[in-house]
């Protein structure tokens, strides 16, 4: 392990973003997780309350770019710290994103989304819990520096795409199955692409640890080298 | 009364104790120039600078032999004891951390306390008794030998004040030791280098003892240097134990001359090491 | 991390005259690239071992920055390379350091260290010359005949930039500069002789932020003619100006890559503890 800086100050602001980033994801987990729960048992007033959590997350958005900007400016860190550093810039992004995501779901649940076909709500129920784990795993692979965690979320994104397309073209027979619900259907449409969505970003959290312990930007790698894995599966 | 009273109080009368002290030690020194002014002043006139001394008993006659002869002796003492004093500046500057180096600064140092009488015995000893005959070769000798350990230890306080970080600059351009030292070193040094010579200069212009016995005195002008020689001190010395009245006036004159002469080389020295922006 | 550079054919700038004498070209070209190469370089203080065994090399017409904390032997061993090591009572040096192929420490110093030029922490002109004598100085110093002196101190004067600054003032005092000034003359010093290395050694710790700018920019404007090596205690100067950073920590290389990849993912843990400023 290596020994703290010897500017307590430093080590102290930089132990501060730290904790600011990990109550953001705290927060948007706990969003994401409220907005699919409602979404399960369809309860509108759960879901009203949890368009409400978006004011602070954004907050600690502020917060956190601002305590980046501070820290590139006056510390000049480098190597391990610079990364820390950009990995927190980018995350929060990412972080802020699913926020928003969960919103749009609650709010599309609190509209009400009256669906018959039970065999479809149950699909995105299962690619919601699916997610939940993804970003849950993501978040704790930044909270421990765990390289191999990342790595394994990063392998499932494909899976979750995957899925996802199959959820959307079971929608799609469903619309011309029941015409008279379609507008349902877009919403819950919706909410699967907006899951997809949060997939995708937290992969894009995953990726950042890799960079973060590594020091390597695998994020546009990704798709060229499990092609090539998958590729060698095949044969 | 209060400590800070008292503490005030206790500064003023320092600070006065100092003042005092300072006026009682600088008094010895204007009442000299005082009294040789009041007392010369009157003995200088032209025949002071232009005549020989005049046969004994009589009034007149001057101190030119006297004058001309101080800077004979004096240029003598330079042209011997310049030279190899800032040599050996150089060498205990640059070379000198050795055992050798050791031994010079040593004995640079015991020599220039060894009373001057001495110095001149010893040149008595090896010139004027080989010779036969007192000249002014060994009364520039003598003062040289005088001069020596001054020079010696100007040139090398004056080098080693130089920054290290002019050795090496030039030792990083690919210049020679010997070179860095003679184009850079002493060139840098040079004003303060000056300035101790002119201040030895000063001191041997005054010195009697030693030439009593090397150059000795002369009434006349001296033919050549391996004569004996006048020179303003000796000169001072005889008339002034003397029972003429005369010749105790241009005792007094020849005394203001040589005051006022290491005065001027004194200040010039001053001079010339003033910080320059 | 070390990386290898190509072949690189030896583009001097151009010379008005001959070039310094003593300066042979070496029979034995190190096709490496690299312009110096120490192995096994090992200084002394009397019996105390300050440097342990360095291996480095510098690639020809790059900048290599050494870091590290204060004692860790960055000084000593840029002070090994021209050999001014040994001319302190009681040290040594041992191994081998190589000047495109030839061993300095068989080479006579003085003709080392006219093509290994250094430039040191504290500015230092001449006080007793003026600014022209002071660019010709190592020249006339060391009895070099120069062909064309005011189109030398001229092309000298433009290369560290001053030329516009001084060019109607050159027969006034070194010292009259201001610290930049002084240093930039230094480095036109030593360019007049036409050095294949310049070293070095902090120069800018002495300067104000402007002045260090300034410096730096001549730093990127030198390094395509001249092999520079630059010790710095300041890690951010080494970012600015060096291709590679080596890294020195009591007395031992610990690690030595290219710039961008120290500062944002070093190999060694010691080596980010220290750019992070980790130290305890």
């Amino acid at each position: 392990m290596s020994p703290l800086h010897t500017d307590r100050e430093y080590e102290a602001e930089l132990a501060r973003l730290r904790e600011h980033l990990l109550l953001m994801g705290a927060h948007v987990e706990s969003q994401l997780t409220a907005a699919l729960a409602s979404f399960a048992t369809q309860d509108t007033v759960a879901a009203r309350s949890v368009t409400g959590g978006d004011v602070e997350i954004d907050r600690i958005e502020v917060l956190i770019d601002g305590a980046c900007v501070e820290l590139l400016a006056t510390r000049q860190p480098v190597a391990k710290d610079l990364r820390f550093v950009l990995t927190s810039l980018k995350v929060v992004t990412d972080l802020e994103r699913i926020g928003d995501l969960a919103g749009k779901v609650a709010r599309l649940v609190a509209e009400g989304i009256q669906v018959s076909d039970v065999q479809v709500c149950r699909q995105t129920e299962e690619l919601g819990r699916a997610v939940t784990a993804m970003l849950h795993d993501a978040i704790d692979a930044l909270v421990e520096s765990d390289v191999l965690k990342a790595e394994a979320v990063i392998q499932r994104d494909d899976a979750i795409d995957a899925a996802c397309a199959t959820l959307l073209k079971a929608i799609a027979q469903a619309i011309t199955g029941d015409p008279g619900r379609v507008e349902a259907y877009l919403s819950l449409h919706t909410v699967a692409r907006s899951i997809e969505r949060i997939g995708d970003h937290s992969t894009n959290v995953a990726e950042m640890v890799v960079f973060l312990v590594r020091g390597q930007y695998v994020r546009h790698l990704r798709h060229s080298v499990w092609m090539h894995k998958a590729e060698e599966k095949l044969h | 009364m209060t400590s800070i009273r008292m503490r005030g109080l206790v500064d003023h009368l320092v600070t006065g104790l100092c003042v005092l002290s300072t006026i009682l030690a600088v008094v010895p020194l204007f009442s000299v120039l005082y009294y040789v002014a009041a007392r010369g002043l009157g003995g200088v006139n032209l025949a002071f600078f232009t005549m020989l001394p005049a046969p004994v008993g009589e009034q007149g006659g001057g101190a030119a032999n006297a004058i001309v002869g101080s800077l004979e002796l004096v240029g003598l003492a330079c042209l011997i004891g310049i030279p190899p004093g800032i040599l050996a500046g150089v060498y205990l500057a640059e070379y000198g951390n050795s055992k050798l180096g050791q031994v010079v600064r040593f004995s640079a140092d015991v020599m220039s306390g060894v009373p001057s009488i001495t110095v001149g015995l010893f040149v008595y000893a090896i010139v004027v008794l080989q010779t036969g005959h007192f000249s002014a070769y060994a009364g520039g000798l003598a003062l040289a030998i005088i001069m020596l350990p001054t020079v010696t230890r100007t040139t090398e306080e004056l080098l080693r004040l130089v920054p290290e970080a002019l050795r090496e600059a030039a030792l990083g351009l690919g210049v020679a030791k010997w070179r860095t030292t003679v184009s850079i070193l002493l060139r840098t040094a040079l004003p303060g280098v000056a300035t101790g010579v002119m201040l030895a200069i000063a001191r041997v212009f005054g010195e009697t003892a030693p030439l009593l016995f090397t150059s000795f005195s002369n009434r006349y002008w001296s033919e050549s240097l391996n004569e004996p020689t006048a020179s303003l001190p000796v000169q001072i010395f005889t008339y002034a134990v003397s029972p003429y009245e005369d010749w105790h006036r241009q005792a007094w004159a020849a005394a203001l001359l040589l005051v006022a002469f290491v005065l001027v080389l004194n200040v010039t020295a001053r001079l010339l090491v003033r910080p320059r922006v | 991390m070390q990386t290898s550079q190509a072949q690189s054919v030896d583009l001097r700038p151009s010379v008005l005259d001959s070039p310094p004498s003593g300066a042979q070209e070496s029979v034995v070209r190190d096709l490496s690239g690299n312009k110096l190469r120490t192995k096994q370089l090992r200084a002394f203080f009397g019996k105390a071992e300050v440097l342990r065994g360095i291996d480095l090399d510098f690639p020809e017409r790059k900048v290599t920055a050494i870091i590290g904390p204060s004692g860790c032997g960055k000084s000593t061993f840029i002070r090994c390379l021209n050999r001014m090591h040994e001319v302190v009572p009681g040290a040594t040096c041992a191994g081998e350091a190589m000047l495109d192929g030839k061993d300095i420490f068989r080479m006579d110093p003085v003709h080392l260290r006219r093509e290994v030029g250094m430039v040191f922490q504290k500015p230092n002109p001449f006080p007793t010359m003026s600014i022209r004598d002071n660019v010709l100085a190592g020249l006339r110093l060391n009895g070099i005949k120069v062909a064309d002196a005011d189109a030398l101190v001229e092309k000298s004067l433009r290369q560290v930039a001053m030329w516009d600054e001084v060019k109607d003032s050159l027969g006034r005092s070194g010292m009259s500069l201001s610290g930049g000034q002084q240093q930039r003359l230094c480095i036109a010093r030593t360019i007049a002789m036409q050095p294949k290395v310049i070293l070095m050694d902090e120069p800018c710790s002495a300067l104000d932020p402007i002045a260090t700018a300034r410096v730096e920019e001549l730093i990127h404007e030198l390094r395509d003619s001249y092999t520079i090596v630059i010790v710095t205690h300041n890690m951010q100067q080494a970012a600015r100006v060096a291709h590679f950073t080596a890294f020195f920590y009591m007395g031992e290389l610990v690690e030595r890559g290219e710039t961008k990849e120290i500062f944002t993912r070093p190999s060694q843990q010691r080596t980010e503890d220290y750019i992070t400023g980790r130290f305890g």
